[in-house]
């Protein structure tokens, strides 16, 4: 008896000791290597169903043992390559193992072509969030910080946002993934106007100057993608003072929901008394304008968002007349806006996602010039709902339909005459990214959309293509047709116009290596279908419009941006050349349109003093000048402007974790811009049409702002305690 | 004897039990010893490859996932090349999601998430430091009001408010203190099992910081 114990004692510390239950040792080893012949460090190697394994070495070598003797099930997994399983028998010293590729969005190439993706994800992009704000010269402006970018022209003068020869109209804005009407304040001709919205809202921005996805429609040059934060992550209030106005921002968390609301007021009154305006204000700019958001968890990956914003300005302006020492023409204008949107996003299973939402833009000017009144409204509904369907890491495929509905009037307040129209477009999207290796990415898109106003039909293909012939590069190529609804005042004139199109050709290379990224693209954009101004009755000025216009835009860009070669510095150098040539309104032949200057140079620097906890920034704006007609000299858009030069400057300083103050000032050295002349309708007594210069309403713009943010955070709170 | 036969028998199906128990328990601590050693980037990795075989086997366990994100955190703070940390960064992240599936509310984890934000933001401070210090600072506040005796939440909490203030040249005292707090923490925690013992260091590098700037 005592012997069987004994026994008994020794099987138990066997099998204490070898968990396996099996006293046999299998070495198993070899080398992992991919189909290219380079071998795989750090590839994971496992018996299926035991703890024995090991990784591959620096080389691709693994050796490990296992106590399994039969029936083993050798598993492989590496980053990047299909898992896959070898069944052995017994001791394997020399295996060689051969992975392949697993394509997926992770090691797949991007298509880089026309698209600028503004978000804090890589480490090395064209753009982040917070360059939006510390721009110089952006003023928090999203447009402003945009217009440094390759393609874009700044046209100072007009404020918004000019792509590849295109006009500003030409850019479709859109909120969570819904268009935006009106997305500018409205101003009058020769002042510039900003983007409605605070950039603070946004997570990220995804901007394309062309060959951009079919899920797009309405837009003849560009997109502009605005993200509002999804989380935002404690209760805060932000309180903005500034020398234009002042703000403030709160914020309150919960477990699935969050509300931001904010209220702003800008005056530029007190500014402009104290700053010497070159333009004749009777009353300076002001504005109220008050937003919401709330956001609000659908499970664990769903989100809906909902968005409110309210606002109304007012302006009166002087302007001369040429030809005219009076204090020359009345411009009043008030302002209404409202924009409302409420989207959302829901996996409805691993392989499938549901977006979509709708949005509503009301928008209201009146306009008192001299003794006339007008007012102009327009309302636009977006509805939109999409699914993206992933059929495989390496293929997904878009689907969705959207219809916009407006309605658009233009009424003569002393007359009570009005026009205007309403219309209905409805379109279909689908588009397929296929990750073909990692070295190629193919996507093809198709739109169908149908404008119940002028009766017409069409679809656009849209296709891209991106290579990378080594791992730091990318090739990519994109072409497509485009098209656009002409603009509002046409359509209150000639409702059946057909839409205006364009078709991108385009392709581009990118290197991007270590804080430093380098792109260059080439572009050719013809253009049919822009609206040409006839007069069918003679001495009458009542006009028709016709969609004749042909014209083209071609032209190349290249960008540079280095946070890399000096230490705290980040710096990026544009240049965008572009050749556009339209025939448009009252012109007989193509012209270079007055927005498009050829050569454009942008270059924005950042320095950040530690010691001083500042950052100085710059920004250097230069263009080869503006077209105008000169009714004075034979030709159409015969003459250009002097070259176009402003050298901004800015400098943040963080007092405190919560309180920055900023300074900018625009256009430092005073240099006296002008962008063109207008002239009188009729010749004077000397057979001369009357000038008078289109200038800048001040040399400089100077901006001081103090930003506190109050967190009161409970668990902050508590931490405070300690 | 039959009694003896079945009481061997009782013994031997609770055995199997007990080694495959065991075999998890070995396993890990097989993997903490590779992972106590670590040096190189590639070390670390091997590391966190075995925790990750022993998630794949022992699926309700918390411990392999948290120890492979870990290591992977861990081996960022000496890699080079920014787009490569942040995969590194992000494959962690994912096994403090399977960990907080496992383990919810656990401040252990919740600690590891705030560690792993860390790492995120230190691959480009520059443009993440804004979006990332609260969410960083909320979650290391998270793990100790989850329990105020975790000293690895203080540590690195306290790390964070040093980073902080000695960039805006503020006040360090709140940092200082906080690191000061967790020692005692730390003496006095009796971790059992796989629980975490790591961050000391830390503490005691934010310490010294404190005495240097003195």
């Amino acid at each position: 008896m005592r012997l069987f114990y004994l026994l008994l004692l020794l099987v138990l510390l066997l099998l204490l000791l070898l968990p396996g239950r099996s006293l046999a040792q299998t070495h198993i080893s070899g080398t992992v290597a991919a189909k290219s012949g380079e071998t795989i460090p750090g590839a994971n190697l496992w018996i299926k169903d035991t703890f024995d394994g090991g990784s591959s070495d620096a080389d691709g070598n693994f050796a490990f043992i296992t106590h399994q003797a039969d029936s083993l099930i050798l598993v492989i997994s590496a980053i990047g390559f299909e898992q896959t399983t070898l069944v052995l028998s017994g001791q394997s010293t020399s295996l060689s193992i051969v992975l392949k590729p697993k394509v997926s969005q992770l090691n797949a190439v991007t298509i880089t072509s026309g698209s600028i993706d503004i978000s804090d994800k890589a480490s090395a992009v064209v753009m982040k969030p917070i360059d939006i704000l510390t721009t110089a010269g952006s003023v928090g402006d999203i447009t402003g910080a945009l217009n440094t970018l390759p393609g874009t022209a700044t046209v100072a003068n007009d404020g918004r946002l000019f792509v590849r020869g295109g006009d500003a109209s030409e850019t479709a804005i859109f909120f969570d993934g819904l268009r935006v009407g009106s997305a500018y304040g409205t101003a009058t001709a020769n002042l510039p106007t900003r983007n409605r919205f605070n950039p603070a809202l946004f997570k990220g921005t995804f901007f394309s100057t062309g060959g951009y996805s079919a899920e797009y429609g309405d837009a003849l040059s560009s997109v502009l993608v605005l993200e509002t934060i999804d989380e935002p992550v404690r209760n805060q209030t932000d309180i903005s003072l500034m020398t234009v106005g002042a703000a403030v921002s709160s914020t309150f968390v919960g477990e699935e929901q969050s509300i931001t609301a904010d209220v702003s007021y800008m005056n530029l009154s007190p500014y402009q008394e104290l700053v010497k305006q070159e333009f004749d204000w009777e009353e300076a700019p002001k504005s109220l304008s008050g937003q919401v958001v709330y956001r609000h968890k659908l499970g664990t990956d769903g989100l809906v968002k909902a968005f409110v914003q309210l606002s109304e300005s007012q302006l009166v302006l002087w302007q001369k007349l040429p030809g005219d020492d009076s204090r020359g023409q009345r411009t009043g204008i008030t302002n209404k806006f409202a924009f409302a949107n409420a989207s959302y996003k829901k996996p409805i299973n691993a392989k499938w996602l549901s977006e979509g939402g709708v949005s509503g833009s009301f928008n209201n000017d009146q306009f008192a010039i001299d003794t006339n009144k007008y007012q102009n409204t327009e309302n636009l509904i977006h509805i939109k709902q999409k699914f993206t369907h992933y059929i495989s890491d390496a293929l997904k495929v878009r689907m969705g339909a959207e219809t916009f509905i407006r309605n658009y009037e233009e009424k003569d307040l002393l007359s009570g005459l009005s026009r205007g129209f309403d219309d209905e477009r409805v379109a279909v999207f689908t588009e397929a990214e296929w990750f073909v290796n990692t070295k190629i990415t193919l996507r093809g898109g198709l739109r169908g959309a149908y404008n119940f106003m002028s009766n017409e039909g069409r679809v656009e293909p849209r296709l891209a293509a991106a290579y990378r012939p080594y791992p730091e590069g990318t090739l990519s190529a994109a072409v497509g047709t485009f098209s656009q609804v002409q603009g509002q005042s046409i359509l209150a004139v000639s409702p059946q116009i057909e839409e205006a199109t364009a078709v991108h050709f385009q392709v581009g290379f990118q290197h991007e290596q270590q804080g430093r990224i380098f792109r260059a693209e080439a572009y050719h954009k013809p253009y049919a279908g822009l609206p040409l101004q006839t007069f069918p009755t003679q001495g009458s000025a009542e006009s028709v419009f016709e969609d004749a216009g042909k014209g083209v835009a071609r032209g190349f860009d290249i960008f540079y941006r280095d946070r890399k070669t000096f230490a705290n510095t980040d710096f990026w150098v544009t240049y965008s050349f572009v050749h556009s040539r339209r025939q448009y309104g009252t012109f007989t032949q193509q012209v270079q349109p007055s927005f498009a200057p050829e050569h454009n140079v942008s270059v924005v620097g950042k320095y950040w003093i530690a010691k001083w906890k500042s950052q100085p920034g710059a920004t250097l704006s230069l263009n080869s000048g503006f077209t105008y007609d000169n009714p004075n000299i034979a030709g159409e858009m015969e003459s250009t402007s002097p070259g176009f030069a402003s050298l901004s400057v800015n400098w943040s300083y963080l007092l405190k974790p919560n309180l920055i103050i900023h300074f900018s000032c625009s256009n430092v050295t005073g240099r006296d811009n002008t962008f063109g002349n207008t002239y009188a309708a009729q010749p004077n007594e000397q057979g001369v049409y009357a000038s008078e210069p289109l200038t800048q309403p001040a040399p400089r713009f100077i901006f001081v702002g103090v930003f506190w943010t109050i967190s009161s955070d409970k668990k902050a709170n508590q931490l405070n305690n300690l | 004897m039959k009694k003896s036969i079945f009481s061997l028998l009782v013994l031997f199906s609770s055995l199997s039990a007990f080694a495959q128990k065991g075999g998890y328990e070995q396993a890990m601590g097989n993997a903490l010893t590779q992972y106590g050693q670590a040096k190189t980037t590639e070390e670390f990795h091997a590391a966190a490859n075995s925790f990750e075989r022993i998630a794949e086997k022992a699926k309700g366990e918390m411990y392999p996932n948290y120890y492979a994100a870990l290591a992977l955190i861990t081996s960022s703070f000496q890699m080079q090349d920014a787009t490569e940390k942040d995969k590194v960064i992000d494959r962690a992240m994912e096994h403090v999601k399977k960990a907080d599936a496992i383990a919810p509310n656990n401040d252990e984890v919740e600690v590891l998430n705030g560690f792993g934000l860390m790492a995120k933001l230190v691959v480009d401070p520059a443009s993440r430091g804004q979006s990332y210090s609260p969410r960083i600072m909320q979650s290391f506040g998270k793990a100790m009001s989850m329990n105020p005796n975790n000293p690895r939440a203080a540590a690195m909490m306290a790390r964070q408010e040093l980073g902080t203030a000695q960039f805006f040249g503020s006040d360090t005292s709140k940092a200082c203190g906080l690191a000061q707090k967790s020692i005692p923490l730390f003496d006095q925690a009796k971790p059992q099992g796989f629980e975490p013992t790591w961050g000391r260091d830390v503490a005691e590098e934010v310490i010294a910081g404190c005495n240097k700037t003195k």
